[in-house]
């Protein structure tokens, strides 16, 4: 099971910084997503881009009311989009990037919790 | 009562066709188009080292000779920061073709933003890098310094009666925040209306990403050939209605907004502008009937004493190619390309400061998973002169024919060097900046 199943989201770019948002589907999904979606799993997930790739990138924040997070990378863009080597050098697909995250096992035994 | 503003730009370089269709489907009283991007000042500040009379953003003039008839015609104002670094030249343009068609607009620009020739008057801490701290490097001339201005300068320009409103850097919403202030009379200190007239100027900044474009939901229902663009309603008390026109493709759903909501934001509960710092962390959606969602729950609290600014400075150059490789063995064939390409710009001399491959295909953007079929080599380097820069671009058409097999030259052409522009956001002082406001008459 993927992330994008049971919810959508959107990236972009505030200079080097990527923010990375998750919205749940359906408003039961998001304490799992509060639960599951940790400042360091986003750090360990997004390491290969991150400039320091630990927990003190990683900014989490919730809107409960949209049964959403929004996370900031710091850093994490190679400088961004006027400096940046690479091809997404503004964070464009980095939401897509989590949403393909496997969460097979952890949805499952949130749900027997 | 109710204004109804439309966004139809979304950025320089969107549909050409997009405002003459919203004006020809939609119903709403004043028509925004966003232009600039963060380095786009830097870029319209180069091309005005070459021209003076150069600046603004070029598209805006044939738009406005397509659409100018219809918008006055329905009594629609236009504010766009189109104007660049060089709103007046931009508004000369505006008024010559307007004479062309046998109209008379009232052309305002708003400007001040610009402070490239005063840099050297501000204390240094003031110019320190707003996330890093770091110091503006001395030695780098600055390319572009424009400060961020809010809604007011441009809610004046409407109260002069402007029909056309030509911006230079304006915080994105502010397009949307000025028409607002203007009809509904806020005044400075009512935060939160403020605050959510900016929330919905941002949710239409970006035109059709918040229509069903770039949409990581049901994207595959989405009309894009002839999507929408959005249209905010605000009442006097901030709440919002988000729409589109009925006969357009796209969607307007509590998850096409949420989405566009949280593009390019950080904290919820304090979105920064000029205006008003906007706290909509418990923003509540609800969608009120087909394409129509309502947005309430957002509340503003005072602005700091600063404006946001950004700098840019020229700091070496940057170069990238392209190259196919086909089956089998494309991601080796590739690397193999990538270490020929990195070894031979060492063997010519050239200062790399950095050196970038990644295979498109094969795992460039999230990381390597599975061979692919073909795979697209990207190679990018950053040098300190235009020189070097150039002499990498003739090393790579040697791969043709004496490089791995199966490959196929995905640029057309030699691959051309671009200046690495520099980002450099600070927060400088509101009282350094005086916001001029003037209106043509016709």
């Amino acid at each position: 099971m993927k992330l994008h199943e049971i919810a959508h989201g959107r990236s972009g770019d505030k200079g080097n910084k990527a923010n990375v948002a998750i919205i749940a589907y359906d408003p039961v999904d998001f304490p799992f997503l509060c639960d599951y979606l940790t400042e360091e799993r986003i750090a360990t997930y997004f390491r290969s881009v991150l400039d320091n790739p630990s927990v003190d990138s990683v900014a989490r924040y919730e809107l409960p009311n949209l049964a959403a997070l929004n996370f900031l990378l710091d850093d994490a863009l190679d400088g961004g989009a006027g400096e940046s080597l690479r091809v997404d050098t503004q964070g464009k697909t980095y939401a897509a990037w989590l949403l393909r995250k496997d969460i097979s096992e952890a949805y499952a035994a949130y749900q027997t919790d | 009562m109710t204004v109804r503003i439309a966004n139809a730009q979304g950025f320089w370089g969107d549909a050409q066709d997009a405002p003459r269709r919203m004006l020809s489907t939609g119903n709403f009283d004043y028509l925004t188009l966003d232009y600039l991007a963060e380095v786009t000042m830097a870029v319209l500040s180069r091309q005005q080292n070459e021209n003076p009379e150069k600046g603004f953003a070029t598209d805006f003039p044939p738009l406005v000779e397509d659409i100018l008839e219809e918008s006055m015609s329905q009594g629609i104002p236009i504010i766009t920061n189109a104007g660049g670094i060089n709103p007046e030249a931009c508004r000369d343009e505006i008024l010559s073709i307007s004479r062309g068609l046998g109209l008379e607009p009232a052309v305002a620009t708003v400007s001040g933003d610009d402070f490239r020739d005063k840099v050297g008057e501000f204390e240094a801490k003031d110019l320190r890098h707003a996330y890093s701290d770091q110091p503006l490097p001395p030695e780098k001339g600055v390319v572009s310094a424009n400060a961020y201005f809010g809604a007011f300068p441009i809610a004046d320009a409407l109260e002069n009666g402007a029909d056309v409103v030509v911006t230079g850097r304006v915080v994105d919403a502010a397009l949307a925040l000025g028409p607002l202030v203007f009809e509904h009379g806020w005044t400075y200190d009512q935060y939160d209306r403020l605050a959510r007239g900016l929330i919905a100027g941002h949710i239409i900044e970006c035109g059709a990403q918040a229509t069903g474009g770039n949409f990581l939901g049901a994207w595959e229902e989405i009309k894009f050939e002839t999507i929408g663009f959005p249209i905010a309603a605000v009442d006097d008390a901030g709440k919002i209605e988000i729409t589109k026109p009925s006969e357009t493709g796209g969607r307007v759903s509590r998850e096409t907004i949420s989405e566009q909501l949280l593009y390019e934001v950080g904290d919820p509960e304090n979105y920064h502008s000029p205006d008003v710092i906007a706290d909509f962390s418990d923003v509540r959606m609800n969608e009120v009937e087909s394409d129509r969602v309502e947005i309430r729950g957002i509340r503003g609290k005072p602005p700091t004493d600063r404006y946001k600014a950004s700098l840019h400075y020229q700091d070496g150059w940057l170069i990238n190619t392209s190259i196919v490789y086909s089956n089998p063995d494309a991601s080796e064939k590739a690397e193999r390309a990538a270490s020929y390409l990195e070894s031979r710009t060492e063997t010519a001399g050239i200062d790399c400061r950095r050196f970038h491959s990644e295979l498109i295909g094969a795992g460039a953007l999230h990381n390597r998973e599975f061979d692919a079929e073909e795979v697209v080599l990207r190679v990018a380097i950053e040098t300190p002169t235009r020189d070097e820069a150039s002499k990498f671009g003739t090393l790579v058409a040697p791969l043709g024919l004496g490089g791995p097999p199966a490959i196929t030259l995905f640029n057309p052409g030699r691959p051309r060097p671009r200046p690495k522009l520099a980002y450099h956001p600070v927060l400088v002082p509101k009282r350094e900046f005086d916001p001029k406001v003037e209106v043509v008459e016709p």
